[in-house]
């Protein structure tokens, strides 16, 4: 199987914002914002990779799946946790019992803060630096300020909140106390192409804060997103095998394949792994996740991850096709939520997305879809 | 006017400052160069004079020193001491000049760096580029701004500090003199230099040079295009039209060597490259005659088809191809940088397809993008800088050069190490070693011998004592097993050919 890690980027790829970033002191808070692809997550790693060393960092991040993305990326021992399961862990050391919780998992903040605030703290020296800092609510930084932590790193993008507790950029700002200068905003996006960026900039939903930038235009593109519409009597045959040559193409690319349920995993797994077809590389690992399961998929190699959209956040493959979009489903006609799920999975991918439907469905997210061709290329593949 | 008695050579030391983030730009990218050479600059002394290098003689004046910081705050110093010595042709100088054994006024005049010695010079201005093999130490103002620019260097891909001396010394960073007098200097106006091209010939020569071990040919392109000699030699014309693009040689205009020139143009300037190859191939204008629009238009649909539809695998398609330029677009599509085409083979595949593909993505990758294993080969980089900045004073017609010094050793290619025939038994037979490329021939006397099956192979037992065995390598197996051999332990294998000299 061929090798991926973190990509360690050249001197040319970063920014003068970047660099700016990069230049910040080691002790403080800081907060920075962008878009997908704007190189948040990677000035973050950076951050971690250049002072890890010399100082106590934890690296805190959205979910499972990202944390085991990151842990096998960067090589030599990163630091680094789920938000939730350390601030479990750390706050039931700190006030040496169980932690209060408000319903289900969530903790109770007000009442930690309030044990906290009595127990006076003592400063920490430790280091932390949050991804997706946007998903945590506001009051996780507060209980943060109370543990006597004084050195944040927070990478957000309220564009990208999934989680019903979330925080925006001005909470985050007034509840760690940070000036102008310790606010620095990321706007050019790296990671997409210019295509993939028209398209997830269509479902862009943030009144409050202004476009982020598009890579400089091409006259000619050559991938143009595709929303392709598949029979389903011949799956297998073309759709299946189309995905299987891709991935074949290079064995390092992972190829991400984003389901709208359990029920499509399912389907998509299964045939990926029954179509046997000549490739001129190994036929690609394929994996996935579902929750509460075991982490069994391997970043470090090339391959095909199949994943529902709330497990993709912070990740990025070099091919994604969103698979059976006529099975997303819109409630309550909510269809920010929708966009914004759309934002977050179509801009995972680097090189090239496949929006797939299956032929004469009814499909409820049609409305939220561009009709504009060069955003969006709408296939039917043909009948035999 | 001053008599010329007390000659101070020997202690001149020349320097010039900029910030931690030019100095990293100027490494990864090898040359020192006017602000336009650098993909991403910071204000320093270089913007003053354009295509002009000003060297400080004995310390950096501190107006220069705050100017290398003053564009954003958080900056960081750093002075560059250069070694001038392998430095040759005519440069401009702020001092005073000798006339008929006499030091004059101070001034702005020329002269040969050779004269030097004879001069009283403040500050010398050379033209750019300089190689970073001219940088003698990198010096920081503390042990604290050193350290940290080591460990910053770590989280780039292309920062290697190998052959690079970083040294402190504070007193170097302490205010002093201005250098006023530099605003107002009037120096003559330099051609503009196609930075995208000379640093394309530096990735392609890094390029050639790891893929120069597939074989004599390869190895044999390398050093012509190396040592600019007559491209004759290349008998392959697809190969001989990239090397021509990088002599400027127009002399063969045939519709082929547009389609190589118009292309090349592409991929050394273009931004996103894949689109416009498209784009060029699909512009009938660039062709004059009928059969190379139609080829062009051919070329363009199955690019196309390659990228978005995947009917066939990569393999097929290559089967497919009916050109080298075929196979060459269809492989800049289909890996995206040296290192990835370091990995990539298909039994298809001849030294000569592996040739033209490593040409052209040290083309498209450039010398920034070079994989840092690769520079950190034993005197490559060096090599290949000052080998950059010769290339691109030839191409204006300047007439610096860099000569051999200690520092510019021309670094050996496995195929010139391979010349020891000992050293290629060795090579053969380190793991993973290569099979079936050995045949041994032992001449023994006349007379009757005994074969013995032993547990470990065979014995034969006769009377007298054999000649030396003679152990040749077999090259059509040992090469093609090399062509998807990683050669990144390139210096453990100089190490043991220096070790059997």
């Amino acid at each position: 199987m061929a090798n991926r890690k973190f990509k360690l980027p050249g001197v040319e790829d970063l920014n003068k914002d970047q660099d700016k970033v990069l230049r910040l002191p080691k002790d403080g808070q800081f907060l920075i914002v962008g878009a997908p692809g704007t190189g948040k997550s990677v000035v973050a790693l950076l951050r971690m990779l250049k002072y890890k060393d010399d100082s106590d960092y934890i690296f805190l991040v959205y979910n499972k799946v990202l944390e085991a993305s990151t842990k096998q990326l960067v090589k030599g021992g990163l630091n680094s946790k789920t938000w939730m399961s350390w601030f479990y862990t750390i706050i039931r050391k700190t006030i040496n019992g169980q932690v209060p919780k408000a319903s289900g998992y969530a903790p109770d903040y007000e009442k930690i803060i309030s044990l906290l605030e009595d127990l006076e703290v003592e400063e920490m020296s430790l280091h932390i630096i949050v991804d997706e800092g946007q998903d945590m609510p506001v009051k996780f930084y507060e209980s943060l300020l109370c543990l006597g932590l004084e050195n944040f790193f927070v990478v957000a993008d309220q564009n990208q909140q999934l989680t019903k507790e979330h925080s925006n950029r001005p909470e985050i700002t007034n509840a760690l106390g940070l000036e102008t200068s310790e606010v620095i905003e990321l706007k050019q996006n790296y990671r997409n192409s210019y295509g993939i960026a028209c398209l997830s900039q269509y479902f862009y939903t943030d009144p409050s804060s202004p476009l982020p930038d598009l890579p400089s235009p091409t006259k000619k593109s050559l991938m143009t997103p595709v929303l392709y519409e598949y029979q389903e009597s011949t799956f297998n045959r073309k759709l299946i095998s189309f995905i299987l040559k891709k991935a074949d193409r290079d064995p390092k690319w992972l190829i991400g394949i984003i389901v709208p349920n359990n029920v499509v995993m399912d389907k998509y797994v299964q045939a990926l792994k029954q179509v046997d077809i000549k490739l001129d590389h190994p036929k690609p690992v394929i994996s996935t996740y579902k929750a509460n399961e075991n982490i069994t998929i391997d970043f470090s190699t090339g391959g095909i991850v199949v994943l529902n959209a709330q497990s993709v956040k912070g990740l990025e493959f070099d091919i994604v096709f969103i698979a059976d979009i006529d099975q997303f489903r819109v409630y309550n006609n909510d269809l920010d939520s929708m966009k914004k799920q759309f934002y977050v999975m179509v801009s995972r991918a680097m090189k090239q997305i496949v929006l797939l439907k299956q032929m004469d469905r009814n499909c409820s997210v049609e409305s939220i879809l561009p009709n504009d061709e060069t955003i969006l290329k709408r296939i039917k593949e043909s009948h035999d | 006017m001053t008599n010329l008695s007390e000659p101070e050579v020997g202690q001149k030391k020349w320097f010039c400052a900029t910030n931690t983030e030019n100095m990293r730009n100027i490494i990864a990218q090898g040359l020192i160069t006017e602000p336009a050479g650098f993909t991403k600059y910071y204000t320093d002394v270089l913007e003053i004079h354009n295509g002009y290098i000003p060297l400080f003689k004995d310390a950096v004046p501190s107006d220069i020193l705050e100017k290398s910081i003053s564009e954003v705050d958080g900056l960081k110093l750093c002075i560059i001491e250069f070694s001038i010595d392998n430095i040759q042709g005519l440069v401009h100088a702020w001092g005073r000049p000798l006339s008929d054994g006499l030091l004059t006024e101070e001034q702005l005049f020329s002269f040969d760096l050779k004269q030097l010695i004879e001069q009283d010079v403040d500050t010398l201005f050379i033209p750019t580029p300089l190689p970073t093999a001219c940088i003698k130490n990198i010096i920081f103002p503390s042990k604290d701004d050193r350290n940290s620019f080591e460990k910053d260097a770590g989280i780039y891909s292309n920062v290697p500090l190998t052959d690079l001396n970083l040294k402190i010394d504070v007193k170097l960073f302490s205010k002093g003199a201005s250098a006023e007098y530099l605003q107002k200097l009037r120096l003559p106006e330099k051609a503009v230099i196609s930075y995208p091209e000379v640093y394309s010939f530096g990735g392609m020569l890094a390029a050639l040079f790891y893929f120069a071990k597939n074989g004599v040919v390869s190895n044999n392109v390398y050093h012509s295009i190396c040592d600019s000699t007559d491209m004759t030699d290349i008998v392959d014309i697809d190969i001989r039209l990239i090397a021509h693009y990088f002599q400027k040689d127009t002399s063969l205009a045939s519709e082929r060597s547009k389609m190589y020139h118009g292309l090349l143009n592409v991929i050394v300037n273009g931004k996103d490259v894949k689109e416009n190859i498209i784009e060029f191939l699909e512009n009938l204008d660039n062709f004059d005659v009928d059969k190379s629009k139609n080829r062009a238009q051919q070329l363009s649909k199955t690019l196309l088809k390659f990228e978005s539809i995947t009917e066939k695998t990569a393999s097929e398609q290559f089967h497919d191809a009916k050109t080298p330029l075929e196979k060459m677009l269809l492989m800049l599509f289909l890996r995206e940088s040296v290192e990835d085409l370091m990995e990539y083979s298909i039994d298809e595949f001849e030294e000569l397809d592996y040739l033209l593909f490593a040409m052209v993505f040290g083309v498209r990758d450039k010398f920034i993008k070079i994989p840092k294993f690769l520079r950190e080969f034993k005197n490559l980089q060096m090599y290949i800088t000052a080998k950059m900045a010769a290339y691109a004073h030839q191409s204006k017609g300047s007439n610096i050069k860099f000569s051999n010094s200690s520092e510019l050793v021309q670094p050996l290619t496995l195929v010139d190490m391979f010349e020891r025939n000992d050293f290629k038994i060795w090579f053969a037979n380190k793991q993973p070693k290569i099979n079936n490329c050995l045949k041994t021939t032992i001449k023994i006397p006349n007379g009757s011998y005994v074969l013995n099956s032993t547990g470990s192979g065979l014995e034969i037992i006769f009377d007298g004592e054999p000649r030396k065995p003679k152990t040749e390598v077999i090259d059509a197996v040992f090469y093609r097993a090399i062509w998807t051999k990683n050669c990144e332990p390139y210096n453990k294998y100089l190490a043991q050919y220096n070790k059997m000299k």
